[in-house]
């Protein structure tokens, strides 16, 4: 499963976060500075073995990083279990490529709906791009393959929201 | 008036400074918080929207948590949406205390009829949230939802109840059939949730899986319609039918057919047909490929089929996208175990990684050689391996150093190559590899005899071409090795049988310039320059020159540290020089005999238990100086006798040592043999006292002392203790009943003062039982004679050994504390 996933800019300011597992505010911003891949060369690899059963994936798309925590299967005695219940010799590893193919998909539903999305857009709108997310993955699994399915249903709720609003005479628009 | 959502936004990317968005963050809080506190109804959602940017940004919003229960519970689509569910999923986490409130307003929504929005934003939240305890209330209404009219819903409730799951796994019994009907589904959301759901159930509840056999037919047909389906615009990628669908269903299947042919059996075919049909110029098709090779593996495939993955792994490795290398290395590590052969086909090419500029790559392939490494190839990889060595990142040396050192251990052809592998080993990443290696290295040079003179050319010469900026290791193993084969130095070595290179002879100005100059590298740290002292102590032996040099050197060291060790070290040393002590220091400087490795750890532990575990390391000098237990000990006392010099030096510390001991009567065995060997090993080496660890206490303390151990025998009467006016007089009578020894201890007291505050203790070996009686006054009045006394019973288990005594007495005389030690072993036989 997707442990977290950040969206981090290319000056390593952070543009958005979802934790699927439950960290502490402190260990939240050790994660958020200790999973930078700013320093990668292009040409090398999208993943990054990190901790003792982690590993990262991450992507650049124009200024943004898209950086996925993924599990990895160990190597060594672990040293505390995430998942108390894991038993022994069950392979739980993530497909990194398919981990990959996951951001490409999250990147493809932000591109439509905003239509060529750019981090303004993610920057004032971020709440919308948590709901794309949330239409996307949940408890860090995929929930859902079909774009069309995804940017329907958000077109949907979005005009829920207006009617609401329209209803309300209007109080607190907000656009 | 509150401003807007987006002119926040703006207001804070204006700010210049650290500061000036401070102040923005600080104003907009407190006007959020008066709002909150208004219960301002028309702009709550959007105060909390601000809140969530606000929040993002770091700054703390805990007081808008309450507001966001509250907003949770309200009926208007917006508020529900963003300020409450959103904010409850980005403020508050499975820790945060406030979630259990939210658990009713949850149920409800769970139940909500109008909208299925309304139930997918709390399937949403109970799957992003959800604690054990929220779970236990839930999982009901999650469930129900399993069977709703809606796809929508089905797929998040799907997903809902693997995080219930994973909170409290038994959940999934009751649930079983409604998870199997999941795999009926239409709609590629719930496939794709229900696949996942079952593995997951798989995962945290093993002994279900009988359950899920009958499964195998409909996921195989379910994978095949997917190969053989046309177009599809709204879940092709590239050309393939649904890659998250296909990865999850192969996640699958690997799970069930694990340990079980039947099932294997049912998805040979389809795998292959994965296998042979996926497309790879993309990375979907990649990813369906990796996956269908990590089933092939897992399950009870058929050979044909095994090979066929070994062979895309192959071509994987040659592709020149790194992720598709990186992932061919890391499954590689998994086949290696079943299939070495064909993963030594492409040894050249994984080599080849080591050298790539991606760790993550580097890495892979270092995990995969050593796990190729056999007796055949282990002079390449190992070769290789020490290359990598040299780029490698520190944090990944000290584990890279103990894989190069466990392949040595194994594989070695010749204790040649091993040492001198071990030596350029540590040359490279001396200064992270820890203590043991360094350990091995010397264990496997004072093995082979052949070695010593090979081994200590070449390490002298490393050490002289590297300072100062040498591997703190390295230098440690050559000054070892110098210190204990430096006679060898005085010779040339030839290098090899065949070639007509040797090392010259080098003199012995040379070898005493190397250990200066370690003893005054800033690297050298106070185990260093113990070794060195060591080592100069152990020259001094082995060379036949003047010993003025060496004097020299250990007084430098001696006069300048403030190290409480290195200062005492010397003073042994240079007391042990005298040549009174010439037939003492012999024996005490004989070669080292081979160490093995359960040696080493034996005395790791002993040190260990003795000094309550400081720094085993620490420690590990000593342990070469002290040969003499050749002669008569096994090499496992060898710390024990080491312990001696410890004793004399630092005798308050030991004596409390052996206070603790006996009277606590537990079993720290090599501090008290210690007695033991002092006792019957060494008196015949020095008899002139009649105890030689007092030899060097004499030496070393400049202070004159009347030896007190010259106890006086008499029949039933020992004299323990005489000095300064006190003595101390032992009954020993035979108590017929209860086979102890009493020995009633007077105290004569001679002066004309009063002795306050009178402490005797005692101590014994371990093998002597002891119990003290209070003593029958706490002074010793003047002139007293033996009016106070102190019984002491005492039993002697091992009889064969003989029976001996540790005093400490403290007491005060005119205002002063006067404390003093004694040994006592004069009793007579028979106790």
């Amino acid at each position: 499963m997707i442990n977290f996933m950040l969206l981090v800019s290319r000056q390593g300011k952070t543009r958005l976060t979802k934790w699927y597992e439950s960290y502490s505010t402190k260990e939240k911003a050790r994660i958020v500075r200790e999973a930078t891949v700013l320093a990668r060369a292009p040409k090398m690899c999208n993943f990054i073995e990190w901790r003792a059963d982690k590993k990262i994936v991450y992507k650049r798309y124009a200024s943004l990083f898209f950086i996925c925590c993924g599990d990895r299967r160990r190597e060594r005695a672990p040293r505390r279990r995430k998942l108390k219940f894991l038993p022994a010799g069950v392979d739980s590893e993530d497909n990194e490529l398919i981990t990959l193919e996951m951001i490409h998909l999250f990147v493809e539903v932000l591109d439509r709906y905003f239509g060529n999305v750019c981090e303004l857009d993610i920057i004032f709108n971020f709440h919308k791009a948590y709901y794309i997310l949330d239409e996307l993955f949940i408890a860090g699994e995929l929930e859902e393959s079909s774009k069309k399915e995804v940017l329907s249903i958000c077109a949907q709720m979005d005009e829920m929201m207006d009617e609401s609003k329209e209803e309300g005479n209007g109080k607190g628009g907000r656009k | 008036m509150s401003i807007k959502l987006r002119e926040l936004i703006r207001a804070v990317r204006a700010c210049k400074t650290a500061q000036e968005e401070r102040a923005v963050i600080a104003k907009e809080c407190a006007l959020i918080r008066t709002a909150f506190k208004e219960n301002a109804m028309l702009v709550r959602h959007r105060n909390v929207a601000k809140l969530l940017f606000i929040h993002m940004l770091g700054y703390p919003s805990h007081f808008g948590q309450m507001e966001c229960l509250k907003l949770i519970a309200s009926p208007n689509f917006p508020e529900k949406r963003i300020a409450g569910y959103l904010a409850l999923m980005l403020l508050l986490d499975e820790r945060t205390e406030v979630l259990t409130l939210v658990t009713n307003s949850l149920k409800n929504d769970l139940q909500h009829r109008a909208s299925q929005y309304v139930v997918g934003l709390a399937l949403t939240s109970v799957g992003n949230l959800a604690t054990a305890d929220m779970g236990r209330v839930l999982a009901a209404d999650v469930a129900l939802q399993l069977g709703s009219s809606n796809p929508y819903v089905r797929k998040k409730a799907a997903l809902a109840l693997i995080r219930i799951m994973k909170r409290i796994p038994e959940v999934a019994e009751d649930y079983i059939d409604r998870i199997i009907g999941l795999i009926k589904d239409r709609s590629h959301g719930v496939l794709i949730t229900a696949v996942q759901l079952i593995s997951d159930v798989l995962v945290l509840q093993p002994k279900l899986s009988k359950k899920f056999h009958r499964t195998v037919p409909s996921l195989v047909k379910m994978l095949r319609n997917l190969l053989n389906l046309g177009y599809s615009p709204e879940h092709d990628i590239a050309g393939i039918a649904d890659p998250f669908l296909q990865v999850k269903l192969l996640q699958l299947l690997a799970m069930l057919g694990k340990n079980d042919d039947e099932a294997s059996e049912a998805m040979n075919d389809v795998l292959a047909q994965v296998a042979t049909n996926t497309e790879t110029n993309r990375n979907a098709g990649n990813a369906i490929l990796y996956e269908c090779v990590k089933a092939i593996m897992a399950i009870q495939s058929e050979s044909g089929l095994k090979v066929l993955a070994v062979n895309i792994l192959g071509r994987f490795l040659l592709n020149r996208d790194n992720n598709i290398r990186y992932v061919a290395l890391n499954s590689l590590t998994k086949v290696v175990n079943e299939d070495v052969a064909a993963v030594q086909r492409h040894r050249a090419t994984i080599l080849e990684c080591l050298k790539d500029p991606d760790v993550s790559i580097r890495q892979r392939a270092l995990e995969l050689t050593y796990q190729l490494v056999n007796s055949n190839n282990v002079k390449e990889l190992v070769r290789e391996m020490l290359n990598y060595l040299v780029v490698a990142a520190p944090e990944h040396r000290a584990l890279l150093c103990g894989r190069v050192s466990n392949v040595v251990e194994r594989f070695a052809p010749s204790s040649k190559w091993q040492v001198e592998t071990l030596i350029a080993m540590l040359s490279i990443a001396g200064n992270h590899c820890d203590d043991s290696i360094a350990c091995m290295t010397v264990s496997h040079v004072t093995e082979s005899p052949l070695l010593h003179s090979f081994a200590t050319h070449k390490l002298f010469r490393l050490l002289r071409d590297e300072l100062p900026r040498v591997q703190i290791a390295l230098m440690h193993v050559a000054v070892w090795c110098i210190g204990e084969y430096g006679d060898h130095l005085l010779h040339s070595c030839e290098l090899d049988r065949d070639s007509l290179d040797i090392f010259q002879a080098v003199t012995v100005a040379d070898i005493l310039g190397i250990l200066e100059t370690v003893l005054k590298s800033h690297l050298a740290t106070v185990l260093t320059k113990s070794y060195t002292l060591t080592a100069l102590m152990k020259l001094s032996n082995r060379l036949s020159v003047g010993q003025t040099e060496f004097i020299s050197l250990m007084k430098s060291q001696f006069n300048s540290s403030l190290s409480l060790e290195l200062h005492q070290r010397s003073c042994e040393y240079v007391s042990m020089l005298n040549p009174r002590w010439a037939e003492v220091c012999d024996h005490t400087l004989t070669r080292m005999p081979p160490l093995d490795d359960a040696t080493l750890g034996e005395q790791h532990d002993h040190s260990a238990s003795i000094y309550g575990a400081p720094n085993a390391a620490q420690r590990q000098p000593r342990k070469h100086h002290d040969p003499e237990s050749e002669r008569s000990f096994p090499v496992k006392d060898l710390l024990d006798l080491d312990g001696i010099f410890d004793s004399v030096v630092q005798p308050e510390k030991h004596i409390m040592n052996q206070m603790a001991t006996s009277t606590a009567g537990c079993s720290k065995a090599a501090d008290v043999d210690l007695l033991t060997d002092i006792f019957t090993t060494k008196t015949p080496i020095a008899p002139i006292s009649g105890d030689p660890a007092l030899i060097i206490d004499n030496a070393v303390m400049t202070e004159e002392k009347t030896l007190p151990s010259q106890s006086q025998r008499a029949s039933t009467q020992v004299k323990a203790f005489e000095k300064d006016g006190l003595t101390i007089i032992m009954d020993l009578v035979d108590d017929p009943l209860d086979t102890k020894t009493s020995v009633i201890c007077k105290f004569f007291n001679y002066t004309h003062n009063n002795f306050e505050r009178f402490v005797f203790q005692a101590a014994v070996p371990k093998y002597v039982n002891m119990e003290m009686k209070p003593a029958t006054a706490g002074s010793v009045s003047a002139n007293s004679r033996g009016d106070v006394s102190q019984i002491v019973k005492l039993k002697n288990t091992s009889p064969s050994k003989p029976l001996m005594m540790r005093l400490k007495i403290q007491y005060n005389v005119g205002g002063r504390q006067i404390v003093e030690q004694a040994q006592v072993s004069s009793f007579p036989a028979g106790f």
